[in-house]
């Protein structure tokens, strides 16, 4: 567990000390980190359970469903943007 | 006694949820990696480097980079702006872009088409103003004003180009203000400066007494500028009224006039603050003369090196045609015995002289028309030097001569 705090910690920093940079490449840097921890965090249970708790997971459904509704809006021409 | 925890069992569907989520994980990681090598590449130098981008990820910006450097290289940018507005269709920005392109190379359907589509998803001035700009161009003047006063509708800041493209597609004042403006007095007050500058002083004088009826503070840059060329052009009575209206409304602090019975001067007494337009002071700071109002007086100085000839402060007064004035101030000699030099004149808008102060201060005349200036002016008395000192003008009256 202290192994992928400090990855996480380091991959925040990362991300912070870069936000000022235009090309993607750093953001698509932070990305990969952020999906090679959750890899690495998977494989390291070997298979015995999902290895996020169950509410830190109810609370990113909950942010996953806005997400989730842009393209039937934006399909519907109804999104948000369309006022600017 | 201590006991352990069973260990959960690695069953066949447990698995199954962990390797497919490494599969999306590994898919997204691989996305990431291919949207960073297509961002670089898109922003290359060469338009080939520009091309394998949106052959790696298809993408609306990416299209976009690759327009701007067909375009830097004097290629066709349209279909790479036709891909990203067909890619991203609620972005205006595209729309707008591809619009003006294709009407530069004569696809005017699609020009039209795209700006409209633009106009519709935006609720911004920009993509209005150039759809009538497009419709000006086409000489379609239905068109044009029906966007035109949508744009008026919204617009913010200044609109003065949009009003000089009604007026060059239809130059009448009063249909235009009926047809093609919002009735926002941010627009009102923009139109009446434009009225001004065109010297179209009839349909202005119509526009600021409506706008002095209930004038606020926003409203005084545009009343005062059509003051200014309204006098300029020898019109004093709706200054008159509209500058008596600003006066009675305490949004100026001067008296107001009233050129049949002679209260033709603005702040005599120079206890007011520096307005510098309509009927107040404007004060002539040239090369070795300074004015400052200063505890009701003028102070004048001047550094002994000014120009034999040079005007120091004058106002316009609105007179009756006619009517006999006397004007009366004291000169007062600061750090100098006698400020020999200074004195009163009197133009016409024509620049011709009326009248010139022979002593002391007091000037008679007979006002030629209704809209003179008076001036205070240095010109170096023959066998003198040049005045070097600080004068004081206090005190400066206009009445009728008795």
């Amino acid at each position: 567990m202290k192994g992928a705090a400090l990855g996480l910690a380091i991959l925040l920093f990362f991300g912070t000390l870069t936000l000022w940079v235009e090309e993607r490449l750093a953001w698509s840097l932070f990305q990969l980190g952020a999906f090679l921890l959750a890899g690495w965090r998977l494989v390291k249970m070997r298979w015995r359970q999902v290895p996020v708790p169950f509410w830190p997971l109810a609370a990113a459904c909950c942010c996953a469903v806005p997400a989730s509704l842009a393209p039937p809006e934006h399909g519907a021409g109804a999104d948000l943007q369309r006022g600017s | 006694m201590r006991t352990e925890a069973p260990q959960p069992v690695a069953s066949p569907v447990r698995i199954l949820i962990h390797c497919s989520i490494l599969l999306v994980l590994a898919v997204a990681a691989l996305w990431a990696g291919r949207l960073a090598w297509a961002d670089h590449l898109s922003r290359g130098s060469q338009v080939a480097d520009r091309q394998r981008a949106v052959r790696v990820a298809p993408g609306a910006s990416l299209y976009e980079r690759l327009a701007e450097k067909i375009e830097e290289t004097g290629g066709d940018p349209l279909p790479a702006l036709a891909h990203a507005a067909e890619l991203d269709p609620a972005n205006t920005e595209y729309r707008m872009r591809l619009g003006l392109r294709a009407e530069m190379a004569g696809q005017f359907d699609v020009a039209e088409r795209n700006l409209l589509a633009a106009a519709r998803l935006s609720r911004l001035y920009q993509p209005r103003y150039l759809l009538a700009q497009y419709y000006f161009r086409r000489q379609n003047a239905d068109g044009f004003f029906q966007w035109a006063h949508a744009a008026f509708d919204i617009a913010y800041g200044d609109v003065l180009p949009l009003l000089d493209l009604c007026w060059r597609m239809r130059p009448e004042p009063e249909w235009l203000r009926a047809h093609a403006l919002s009735t926002r007095p941010e627009i009102a007050r923009q139109y009446l400066v434009f009225l001004s500058r065109r010297r179209q002083i009839e349909a202005a004088e119509v526009l600021a007494r409506q706008l002095s009826e209930s004038a606020v503070a926003a409203d005084l840059p545009a009343l005062l500028e059509f003051c200014d060329r309204s006098l300029a052009a020898g019109r004093p009575a709706h200054p008159v009224e509209v500058w008596n209206r600003l006066c009675m409304s305490r949004l100026l602090p001067f008296e107001e006039l009233d050129p049949a019975t002679g209260a033709s001067l603005t702040d005599g007494s120079f206890d007011r603050g520096a307005l510098g337009q309509g009927f107040d002071w404007r004060l002539n700071d040239t090369d070795g003369v300074t004015s400052r109002r200063m505890k009701g007086e003028l102070r004048v100085t001047f550094s002994g090196r000014q120009a034999e000839w040079c005007a120091v402060a004058w106002q316009y007064l609105a007179t009756r045609p006619g009517g006999s004035y006397r004007l009366r101030s004291e000169f007062r000699g600061v750090d100098i015995d006698s400020p020999d030099g200074l004195c009163w004149k009197i133009y016409d808008l024509a620049g011709r002289r009326v009248a010139a102060e022979t002593s002391g201060g007091n000037l008679t005349f007979v006002a030629p028309s209704d809209v003179l200036v008076l001036m205070l002016s240095y010109q170096r008395p023959m066998g003198s030097p040049r005045l070097a000192g600080t004068v004081a003008v206090a005190q400066v009256e206009l009445g009728i001569a008795r």
